[in-house]
């Protein structure tokens, strides 16, 4: 049987409700387009909260938090076939119960486990690599924020960010997913968001060019000339990540420059 | 203005670019409501150029000194570009970085323009600013300026996560040599007032609800390595001590830049010793995570580090009458003593044996590198690392990395 759902987490815990049941699950997907449809005979899961949050409340009840946790975490991970694996985790799960946790030598285990580790580590990279410019619209000011993650990670950050900066306008804008977190006064959320790039640098505050200037002034000097290496920054900051990094489009426009 | 700020930004920012200490760890503060929060892993936001990591605003209040000590930049006999900031400049570009998420926190450090109180004065100027008027929850990491008086240490110690004094060198000796007008004793007093005050409040907060944090993320030092002829067995026996008996969360070590010349200095063209840097920071992780003594690193014969091959596999071979180690059996400390295998390996290894054996199979696929381990370990018996354990200088020509590449020159 292959489960078709909705995408969302509450979806996938439907799918899980509707397999307790069966116990015939072999697939999950979100999308009807897939072609591997035809190799089975599919059903559309329809997301039941009540149903969703009684999954969850089993999952924590048999299997504590730290597996919950796993599970929400793996959910995030943008690997196209993450829900056949996320399944087989929590019926082994659900089998095990906390003890699920010490099955390292069961592959669904092992891979979800994985899974959730780079999940929560690009995550955790992102806390540090969100990069705010303050946008005034009218009388407002706005922290604006463009990141390109490769996991799913927004709705992870919104506790962080909204505790943070507690007082400020944010908005973290996932351009490839479309998304955006929003949060203002501990309050937060995910919604559809898209704007260009161009209206945001027409909106910058007057100090904002400024303090950028300062930040990769300070980034420049505070290296070490004697013990300097590429390689270990490349490590810690790849490439992918660097178009948003404030500090890193100084010198990308001098190279330019450089070339012309 | 605007001008001003930035040039006095990359005076000072430079001139605290050799203080190593960068981490916003060991604070875990949520929900303060205003601007910012700590947490307990720390966060790093970018990794500059020379790979260290940038998590604070990492400035000197100023640069003016009137202190000598030979391997300092900032030092009174150099001809340099010399600037101070007021606190309110310090405010707000931490504000204003922090706002932009560029960084954790505020590192404060500073020379010592006229004497040791009016220095540190200036920094819980900045802290109760920052703290009370801009009611900020980010990290804080200020240095204890030695000599100053004990009531400024407290009061800055209320309102930052983390407070250091560095020693700079292990020995009374080099302080000598380097640094004439320092005293080790006198180094140790603020350590000492952290250590004890911090002790207080720990007592305090199991009789009464509402105690103040004191230095929530403890206090930390850093000392340089290879300006004098200090050994690794002196630097290692002297972070020991702190560890022991200052409660130090952290000793950081520092490859020494030649950039000043002196005769007690090594030559400018010296490059900083980093493998060495790199073996004794090995060696210091080792002490606190791995339960080694300093002895058990360092045997009574050797005066420092071997600098081809890691600490903890010198250990190894040195006693090799330990090994093989059988996987399913050992404890978490014996796995630990396996070169290749960290607390990480070790835990992995002890959940699976719960759940079933560790197989020759299935031990790479729990992400266990045996690279270094086969030569070990036996996995249910059979022994890994070939047909039988090698002798220990076999086995060092099988563990010791491959040579350089280097180029060659046509030497004419």
């Amino acid at each position: 049987m292959i489960y078709l759902y909705d995408g969302t987490y509450f979806g996938f815990l439907s799918v899980v409700y509707a397999n307790y049941y069966d116990k015939r699950g072999t697939e999950v997907l979100c999308s009807e387009n897939s072609p591997g449809i035809f190799l089975d005979r599919h059903q559309q899961v329809v997301t039941d909260g009540s149903k969703a949050r009684r999954v969850e409340k089993a999952l924590y009840e048999k299997c504590g938090l730290s597996v919950v946790n796993i599970v929400y975490y793996a959910f995030h991970s943008r690997e196209p076939n993450k829900d056949t694996w996320l399944l087989r985790f929590v019926e082994k799960a659900f089998q095990m119960g906390a003890a699920v946790e010490t099955a390292l030598s069961e592959p669904a285990v092992m891979r979800v486990f994985n899974l959730a580790k780079r999940v929560s580590r690009e995550r955790h990279s992102f806390l540090g690599f969100v990069r705010f410019e303050e946008i005034k619209y009218g009388q407002q000011n706005y922290l604006y924020a463009k990141i390109e993650p490769e996991n799913d990670i927004l709705e992870l950050m919104g506790e962080h960010f909204s505790d943070r900066f507690y007082h400020e306008k944010i908005v973290i804008h996932d351009i490839g997913r479309k998304t955006a977190l929003i949060a203002y006064q501990g309050e937060w959320e995910i919604r559809p968001f898209a704007i260009k790039d161009s209206e945001i640098r027409q909106h910058h505050s007057d100090k904002e060019r400024s303090l950028q200037k300062l930040w990769q002034g300070y980034f420049d000097t505070i290296a070490i000339e004697e013990r300097s290496s590429q390689k270990r920054q490349k490590q810690f900051v790849p490439l992918k990540y660097r178009k948003n990094l404030t500090e890193f489009q100084a010198t990308k426009q001098s190279i330019g420059s450089c070339l012309k | 203005m605007e001008q001003e700020i930035y040039q006095k930004l990359t005076i000072l920012a430079a001139a605290a670019k050799y203080d190593v200490s960068c981490s916003s760890s060991g604070s875990d503060k949520k929900g303060v409501k205003g601007l910012g929060s700590t947490s307990c892993a720390g966060i790093c936001h970018t990794w500059g150029a020379d790979g260290r990591c940038i998590s604070l605003l990492k400035i000197l209040m100023t640069n003016h000194c009137i202190y000598d000590c030979a391997y300092c930049l900032n030092r009174v006999t150099n001809d340099i570009a010399r600037a101070s900031f007021t606190p309110e400049e310090v405010v707000t570009l931490t504000m204003e970085f922090y706002r932009r998420n560029y960084i954790e926190g505020l590192f404060l450090s500073s020379a010592i323009e006229k004497n040791a109180n009016a220095t540190m004065e200036r920094i819980v100027q900045v802290l109760s600013l920052l703290r009370h008027r801009e009611r900020f929850g980010g990290y804080i990491h200020v240095k204890a300026i030695p000599g100053a008086d004990a009531k400024l240490i407290h009061e800055a110690g209320l309102l930052a996560d983390r407070m250091s004094v560095n020693i700079e060198l292990a020995t009374e000796e080099g302080l000598r040599l380097l640094a004439p007008q320092k005293k080790l004793e006198k180094l140790f007093l603020p350590m000492q007032q952290i250590k004890e005050e911090k002790m207080q409040i720990k007592e305090d907060k199991t009789k009464y609800r509402y105690t103040p944090d004191f230095v929530p993320a403890g206090q930390s030092t850093q000392m340089i390595i290879g300006a004098t002829t200090e050994t690794d067995r002196q630097i290692l026996g002297r972070s020991d001590f702190l560890y022991q008996n200052y409660d130090m969360k952290r000793v950081y070590y520092s490859a020494y830049v030649p950039i000043n010349a002196g005769e007690n200095l090594p030559a400018l063209q010296t490059a900083p010793p980093m493998v060495r840097e790199h073996r004794i920071y090995q060696a210091d992780w080792l002490l606190r995570y791995y339960s080694f003594g300093v002895d058990e690193i360092l045997p009574e014969t050797a005066a420092n580090l071997d600098l081809e091959i890691d600490p903890k596999m010198m250990w190894a071979l040195r006693n090799m009458n330990f090994f093989p180690v059988e996987l399913n059996r050992a404890s978490y400390s014996e796995l630990l003593r396996i070169p290749g295998i960290g607390p990480l390996s070790a835990r992995k290894i002890t959940k699976q044996r719960k759940y079933a054996a560790i197989t020759e199979h299935n031990v790479t696929k729990l992400g266990i590198s045996l690279k270094k381990a086969r030569y070990f370990i036996t996995c249910n018996g059979k022994y890994l690392g070939g047909s039988q354990v090698p002798e220990p200088e076999r086995l060092r020509s099988l563990v010791a990395p491959p040579p350089a590449y280097e180029q060659l020159s046509l030497g004419i």
